[in-house]
């Protein structure tokens, strides 16, 4: 336990001392504030056109503006993703790490960690602009938190699959380009499942990320859509872990 | 302490191991020399824990390295080649961080972390970030790391290279206070180096143990006393030289400069002064030349098959 937070620590210090962090947090703040300020012009014109007892603060402002953060954390998170273990390969630490007796899942799950708390304040970010809508009115609670929670469990499986690909290559860059695609394609799914019939139709629209966030944008906190996330987040990180451990593995 | 059994290592096409068996007895420093590309580093992985063997076994402190890897790992410093470590920290806060994974209890770090960085000479760098250390210090918190916990079993791949000289005999002089009480397998492409630090030496080439015992035995066994360099001034006749008994083969490398193949170098060298001075010449250097690895390569591989 006590490596799983050495190493949790230390990474999470190593975003910021290098300039991950700050690169990631200032594009996706600036990019935030760029779709919070379209989306709010929209709800005003919207409400000065409908009269007031027409518009809805939590469906026609802060639910597209969570969509487009979570759109926007699939291009931000590879960039999180990609140097988890990949770095570690290339500057030849990790040889150093599992040759102490720290278990392998302790030094993996420790950087999930890091990157969950990166992540945490990446979202945190983005619901300062959400604040700044209670000192105008007062929207309502509910789907704010069920929002900005499957912000966070969209990101948490995002990052654990990227963390799985981080462990394939010592590149930096294939990592990243990976874990995107793969994103990318995760989210897509919704798209493909609607065009598709049948079984294939229900499939694709249940691994489509896109189908699943919607749900929390809404405010419904359905249990099968939080286990979907958690399931993806464990079997990453669960990859990850065989993954590293596979180099003591007797051929 | 170390027992390595019929160790084999093939990365896909290449086999980089093929069947080594060594021992090492508590407290010996024993130096694994070869050429690079020799399996030396595959070796120091495979005892670290760091990857498995295809076939064979090591033992390590009393425990498998592939089935109780954990427990080999808790007993083993460990100094991986070209020494990688975390640019972005302090030399400290490496030292910190890689204590409490070695599971030094946090209330002995602090001491255990000042110990291993006063016998590494690290205090004038201790806040220094690593990427602005020089590569001798940064070979030396390598080093240090390996140090924290006081293992039993220290396994370091190329202790000294980058160091400047002074560093150099500072280290050695390290690992050799650690003989006796530690048990040392050092890895190194000098010969001389391991000559002064090592009790035994094991001479590894292409994957095989081609010989191993006391610096003294490879010694006699294939190097000293059997070649001397000779430099005169004016003429002197190669066939000359090579009619002194005792000189078996005589050869002219440039104007004034033999290289000759003695049996005995004591008893030959007066007899080759005295022939260079009856033919009129004056003696610069007669020189005996020390055992280098090269030649003991060559004589190790090349003919005997009983290593």
């Amino acid at each position: 336990m006590r490596s799983l937070w050495l190493v949790a620590r230390r990474e999470f210090r190593a975003y910021w001392t290098s300039p991950v962090a700050y690169v990631v947090l200032a594009v996706f703040l600036v990019l935030a504030g760029v779709f919070y300020f379209s989306e709010l012009s929209q709800f005003v014109a919207l409400s000065s056109r409908g009269g007031n007892n027409l518009v809805d603060v939590n469906q026609q402002l802060i639910r597209p503006y969570l969509y487009s953060v979570s759109v926007m954390i699939l291009f931000i998170l590879p960039l999180v993703s990609m140097r988890l273990i990949s770095e570690e390969k290339r500057q030849g630490t990790l040889e150093i790490l599992l040759t102490t007796p720290a278990p392998d899942w302790a030094v993996v799950i420790g950087k999930y960690l890091a990157s969950l708390g990166l992540l945490a304040v990446l979202v945190a970010g983005s619901a300062l602009h959400v604040a700044i809508l209670y000192g105008f009115g007062r929207p309502e609670w509910g789907p704010v938190w069920t929002g900005f929670l499957g912000l966070f469990l969209t990101g948490a499986a995002y990052l654990a699959l990227g963390l799985f690909l981080s462990s394939l290559t010592q590149n930096q860059v294939v990592s990243a380009a990976a874990a995107f695609s793969l994103f990318l394609a995760l989210w897509l799914m919704h798209s493909l499942g609607a065009s598709a019939s049948g079984t294939l139709s229900r499939v694709l629209t249940y691994i489509s990320f896109a189908g699943h966030f919607d749900n929390f944008g809404r405010g419904v906190l359905d249990t099968s859509d939080v286990v979907f996330f958690l399931t993806l987040s464990g079997a990453g990180v669960f990859m990850a872990v065989q993954s590293v451990t596979a180099t003591r593995w007797k051929p | 302490m170390i027992a390595v059994d019929g160790l084999t290592k093939s990365y896909a096409a290449i086999r980089a191991l093929k069947g080594i068996s060594f021992r090492v007895e508590r407290g010996e420093v024993v130096g694994f020399l070869g050429p690079n590309g020799a399996g030396k580093t595959t070796t120091l992985r495979i005892l670290s824990g760091y990857m498995p063997a295809t076939e064979g076994a090591a033992e390590v402190a009393g425990f498998d390295v592939f089935r109780r890897s954990r427990e080999v790992r808790r007993r083993t410093g460990y100094l991986p080649e070209d020494v990688p470590l975390y640019r972005d920290m302090t030399v400290t806060d490496f030292l910190w961080y890689l204590g409490g994974l070695k599971d030094v209890p946090a209330a002995a770090l602090g001491s255990e972390i000042e110990r291993v960085v006063r016998l590494t000479g690290l205090q004038p760098v201790r806040h220094l970030l690593l990427s602005k250390c020089s590569k001798g210090y940064r070979q030396r918190t390598g080093l240090a790391q390996a140090l924290l916990g006081d293992p039993e079993v220290l396994l370091l791949d190329e202790p000294t290279s980058g160091l400047d000289p002074n560093q150099v005999v500072e280290v050695r002089d390290l690992i050799r206070h650690l003989s006796g009480e530690k048990t040392v397998l050092l890895s190194s492409h000098i010969l001389s180096e391991v000559t002064q630090i090592c009790s035994r030496v094991l001479i590894i080439h292409e994957g095989r143990l081609v010989a191993s015992g006391t610096p003294e035995d490879l010694a006699r066994r294939y190097g000293t006393g059997t070649r001397i360099r000779l430099r005169v001034r004016g003429t002197v006749d190669a066939a000359r030289l090579a009619a002194v008994e005792g000189v078996a083969r005589s050869v002219e490398e440039g104007p004034g400069q033999f290289r000759l193949e003695v049996t005995d170098g004591e008893a030959v060298a007066p007899r080759l002064a005295e022939a260079v001075l009856a033919t009129g010449g004056g003696l610069l250097e007669l020189r005996h030349e020390s055992a280098d690895l090269e030649s003991i390569f060559r004589a190790a591989t090349g003919g005997s098959a009983d290593a």
